[in-house]
């Protein structure tokens, strides 16, 4: 989630209100903010909302709290498609590299400090967050003074063209760019093909502009105080992203009193825009993302659980920012389990927005305008039945018991070392569910049986009081068959200087005899390294094995460290509760 | 403390007690603790009752310590221990050599048993010691010389210790001492070394005049049928006792609340699908949390360790009707009125093979379940697993607790008045702040925040209805609503055990574990 960094004069300026600190926090919801710092008239605020790229900025944020006062913002270049008498050529080379692209032009104002700061910002929070690294968005900027259009976005090889980085003095190759620059380093792996050509801008007279998404060009691509004419352009591998991204970046100079004069994008003959072959920028994005849709008024309701008017929820969508004029259904769109009579809110949701998949995110629209102290929280009305999980519910018995039979519980991680559960068992590795991409070896593998984490709290514990009975009941994951499956199990450890077999099988049978069932311990069929041999056995109960008990081998109980005798057991839940209780 | 009189004494004192200062009285001579005992065990005194007996009445001042001596003890270390009987590893080395001269160093290492450690360890002995000779062309060759004469000393040490246990150091020969003090570290032999030396005081114990008053007082006391007068002031001695894990019973606690409050339990495995753990919730395949560097991959049989998504371990199918709503939801929203992702909904990366990244996979198995109770309340508390860094705050793998109401009559009104009621019921906050927030597959979403001692607010989790998205290609009944919550529970059990370092709550040590309470009301 992104935090951007704004300033309250500017915030307050760009509201057209006077912010304090607490204003601020109080209007925060309203763009899914929270506050994560504050220094004078500098505030830092994180942004919960993935898909509204939109509040990453101040002039979005600040935009989004003048519709509570102000209703929606109309910008006369998202109504029509503006004059574009520039253009940009996309190479269709790069339709399997980097396809999209699109700009814009802003005339009329000069950049100051704050405002370059903030769009620097905002470049990064696009590029870096909702582009994902710069891979499916990136944005550039550049002074337009020094731009002859047609602008070219081209394919090139790595080592064909030179240009000057920003923040170097000499010609670089893009390959040395890629292998030199911060930025290139940074990004290129990530963003970028490993092979083969990659994309430049460049004007009519041949001036690279910059190699997307890494890095512009010292000439044209480094803004000043003072500039007063910006080229803004964005590409990717994300259609959309671009699109939006572009439509955003337009509102926000705008807001800052910038003329925007789109741009076109013409593609080459073969590739597949969305929006065809000519796509200009900013663009209203009508007819493709949904702009209009109908919101049955009845769905808000019950969505809400409160009655609201097809008028009152009109006017929590306008206090949103979102254009809303109630309507009677005519259509089909929207149409859901009797709404067809309904009453329904026809709304345009701005161009700026990608958030709008369903009409409940209109519902959620209405809910912020009308702040979350407009819910009365109430309990639901209807009866349910309680009811623990059968087998948790029987591991909660059998935890009681092993207590009441004088053992300690331990609770350990699942994730272990599988060191720790082969060779310091003295097992050989077998199947265990392996994690691919191990932050560490020290939880690589899910465990496989328990008695790896009790030699851990021996290991640990060894100046803890004596005698140590301990155990414990917890999932670990086996291979069945040719899939995995977490299991329930309960062991048990005993550990002092006199621990044996026979004690911890009297407390396995005090566990077990009350249910008067057949109990058995058989020699197992193979022997487990983890036991010393002829001191291992295998549980049965009515003849069906439930897991093995055994006394544990000095190769196991030497590499945790352990300088006392122990027995251990281990049995497995589920088999042990379908002999109990067969008709449960 | 001030000085007791012969009366307070005589009134405290214990039986066993008595009994030491009467056989010291008789004996008129400082007795060490041994012979002390020597002299009372045929009462039934134990050797560690006597000694106990005896330092109480020195603090009490009525015996006093003529002497002191210290006495060095060698027990068999921790890998001696069940083999002293089949003398050291070298001289094993030594029998197998005699009669398999020139075999590999490999296969006698294997022929003997003997792990990497204890071959390379006891190998360096025998070469030092000049006893064996290694050539590639002519293998191991035993060489024989003065040496043996060492390792004889040490076996018959290994010998004397598997039949007696211990050993006093004095009885031993010059040579044997040398041998045993090389092979281990003082006092805390650690568990690699052949023996183990413990050093023992031994004490002799004199009457001192207070200590004669307050027997004869004692005697007639005693004579009289007085009691013991007991002397509150002492500790009892400490049991271990069966007990609960704290955290355990804590998350029982939980348990217990929801279920009370007529939550029916889900449950489920830790290894899960993406689709079922992400897919299934509408959560894009693009979304970063859903990125390889933030979940863990299960390798398929035979890869290695990396972050080829290839390698990954793939569950055969997915169930065909629901995999095909999930898709359509994705790519275009399907039937369920959403426009969807608009992206290619990658059917291979759907069946790969993860560790549950969040207990909502539980809830989305759950909603797809053909006999699923409606209306219905259900909650899991599931073990999760994200790919990070283990410390303070992170613990390898942490608890969630998950639920959801599915009706055709729940609102958001119900999920306000569900989270206030866990946050007083679960978390026992007096005040519950609600917040706007945003979640892949919820709308709309809410998270709870409850206050913090240190803090201020801290968040407790996340909240929402689930969008059409997600119920409608997973349940059975197209009018139903489901409105789902996620509570964190490691930051609850830390505030309510007092702990600071979640993995204190998996802790490994005992001690710590007996010194929390395990009792939630």
């Amino acid at each position: 989630m992104p935090t951007i960094t704004a300033s309250l004069a500017d915030l307050s300026a760009l509201t057209g209100e006077t912010l304090s600190p607490a204003t601020v926090e109080a209007l925060l919801p309203l763009v899914k903010g929270e506050i994560k710092g504050l220094s004078g008239d500098e505030i830092k605020i994180e942004l919960n909302d993935t898909n509204r790229p939109d509040l990453w900025c101040p002039e979005g944020i600040a935009r989004q709290w003048r519709a509570r006062r102000l209703g929606p913002q109309r910008y006369p270049f998202f109504d029509r498609a503006p004059h574009a008498p520039s253009s940009i050529q996309a190479d269709p080379r790069l339709g399997a590299i980097r396809p999209w692209v699109g700009g814009f032009i802003a005339r009329g104002s000069a950049v100051t400090d704050l405002f370059l700061k903030s769009l620097i910002q905002t470049q990064e929070k696009l590029s870096d967050n909702f582009g994902a690294f710069r891979k499916t968005l990136s944005m550039g900027v550049y002074r337009a003074v020094h731009i002859a259009f047609p602008v070219f976005y081209r394919a090139v090889g790595r080592t064909e063209r030179k240009f000057v980085p920003l923040g170097f003095e000499v010609e670089m190759t893009l390959a040395e760019i890629l292998e030199k620059h911060p930025k290139g380093v940074q990004f290129g792996k990530s963003a970028l093909p490993l092979k083969g050509p990659v994309p430049i801008l460049e004007d009519a007279k041949g001036r690279i502009l910059s190699f997307p998404p890494i890095v512009n060009s010292r000439a044209s691509g480094e803004v000043k105080i003072g500039d007063t004419d910006l080229f803004i352009e964005m590409t990717g591998t994300n259609f959309w992203s671009v699109a939006l991204g572009l439509n955003i970046c337009a509102a926000n100079l705008a807001d800052r009193g910038y003329t925007i004069e789109g741009v076109n994008t013409l593609y080459a003959e073969g590739s597949a825009p969305p929006l065809g072959r000519l796509v200009v920028a900013p663009h209203p994005l009508a007819d493709c993302l949904v702009r209009e849709a109908d919101l049955p008024a009845p769905l808000v309701s019950e969505l809400l659980g409160a009655p609201l008017s097809p008028r009152e929820i009109a006017e929590a969508l306008f206090r949103y920012g979102v254009e809303a004029a109630p309507c009677a259904l005519s259509g089909t769109r929207g149409s859901g389990p009797g709404l067809s009579k309904e009453k329904t809110i026809s709304c345009r949701i701005p161009a700026w927005r990608m958030d709008f998949m369903h009409p409940v995110d209109l519902v959620e629209d209405v809910l912020l305008a009308r702040g979350l102290s407009s819910v009365v929280p109430a309990m639901p009305a209807e009866f349910t039945v309680g009811r623990s999980d059968p087998l948790v519910a029987f591991a909660d018995a059998a935890r009681q018991a092993w207590t009441g039979l004088g053992f300690e519980e331990i609770f350990s991680n699942v994730l272990a070392a599988e060191r720790d559960l082969c060779e310091r068992l003295n097992r050989r590795p077998g199947l265990v569910a392996r994690i691919l991409n191990p932050y560490s070896a020290s939880y690589a593998v899910l465990r496989d049986s328990l008695l790896a984490s009790l030699l851990r709290v021996e290991a640990a514990s060894a100046k803890a009081l004596y005698p140590h009975r301990i155990f414990e009941a917890g999932e670990v994951e086996s291979i069945v068959g040719d899939s995995f499956k977490t299991q329930l199990r309960l062991a048990a450890l005993i550990a002092h200087d006199k621990a044996n077999f026979s004690e911890l099988q009297a407390s396995l049978w005090a566990f077990l005899v009350p249910w008067g069932k057949d109990l058995s311990i058989l020699k197992p069929e193979r022997p487990d390294p983890a036991f010393i041999s002829g001191r291992l056995g295998k549980i049965l109960v009515e003849g069906r094995p439930i897991g093995q008990i055994g006394e544990i081998a000095p190769e196991a109980l030497e590499s945790w460290s352990v300088r006392v005798p122990c027995a251990a057991l281990e049995i497995d839940l589920a088999a042990l509760r379908e002999i109990l209780f067969p008709a449960a | 403390m001030t000085a007791l009189t012969p009366e307070q004494i005589a009134e405290g004192l214990h039986l066993h007690e008595g009994d030491v200062l009467w056989v010291l009285r008789k004996a008129n001579a400082a007795l060490s603790d041994g012979s002390l005992y020597e002299s009372l065990k045929e009462k039934g005194l134990e050797e560690a009752q006597v000694r106990s007996a005896a330092e109480r009445l020195k603090l009490k001042g009525v015996v006093s310590v003529a002497k002191e001596e210290v006495q060095t003890w060698v027990f068999l270390g921790g890998i001696s221990r069940g083999h002293a009987r089949e003398g050291s590893v070298e001289s094993r080395i030594q029998k197998y050599l005699q009669t398999n001269q020139g075999c590999s160093p490999v296969k006698a290492r294997n022929d003997l048993h003997l792990t990497q450690e204890e071959w390379g360890t006891a190998f360096g002995n025998l070469k030092r010691l000049g006893l064996v000779e290694t050539t590639p062309e002519d293998g191991l060759k035993w060489k024989g010389g003065a040496g043996e004469a060492q390792l004889k000393a040490l076996d018959e040490v290994l010998l004397k210790l598997g039949d007696q246990g211990k050993l006093a150091l004095e009885e031993l020969s010059p040579e044997q001492c040398e041998e045993v003090k090389k092979r281990c570290r003082k006092s805390r032999g650690s568990g690699k070394d052949l023996f183990q030396i413990t050093e023992t005081v031994k004490r002799w114990y004199a009457i001192t005049d207070l200590g004669r008053s307050a027997l004869t007082i004692f005697e007639t006391r005693s004579a009289a049928g007085l009691e013991r007068q007991y002397d509150f002031s002492i500790s009892p001695p400490r049991i271990v006792a069966g007990r609960a894990h704290p955290y355990r019973a804590f998350l029982d606690w939980v348990r217990r609340k929801l279920v009370s409050l007529g939550f029916e339990e889900m449950t489920g495995d830790m290894v899960e699908s993406e689709f079922w753990n992400s897919d299934a919730l509408y959560m894009p395949q693009f979304h970063p949390a859903r990125a390889i560097h933030d979940v863990y991959y299960v390798q398929k049989e035979g890869a290695a360790a990396g972050r080829d998504p290839e390698t990954c371990a793939t569950v055969p199918s997915i169930e065909e009707s629901f995999l095909a709503n999930v898709s359509a939801a994705h790519e275009n929203g399907g039937k369920t009125g959403s426009r969807g992702w608009r992206y290619r909904f990658d059917h291979a990366r759907t069946r790969r093979m993860i560790l549950r990244s969040q207990g909502t996979a539980l809830s989305a198995r759950w909603m797809a379940k053909k006999d699923l109770a409606i209306p219905g309340k259900y909650f899991g508390i599931a073990r999760c697993f994200r790919n990070d860094t283990v410390d303070a705050t992170h613990a390898p793998d942490f608890f969630q607790v998950e639920g959801i109401v599915v009706s055709r009559t729940i609102n958001m009104t119900h999920l306000l008045g569900l989270l206030k009621l866990f946050a007083q019921e679960v978390a026992r906050a007096k005040e519950v702040r609600f917040l706007p927030a945003y979640f892949p597959y919820t709308e709309p979403s809410v998270e709870v925040h409850i206050p913090h001692p240190a803090a201020g607010w801290m968040e407790m989790g996340g909240s929402g209805i689930f969008r059409p998205e997600v119920t409608r290609p997973l349940l059975a009944d197209p009018e139903a609503r489901v409105i789902a919550w996620g509570l964190g529970l490691d930051r609850m059990a830390m505030s309510a055990l007092g702990i600071s370092d979640i993995r204190d709550l998996f802790s490994s040590d005992l001690e710590f574990l007996r010194s929390k309470p395990a009792v939630f009301l």
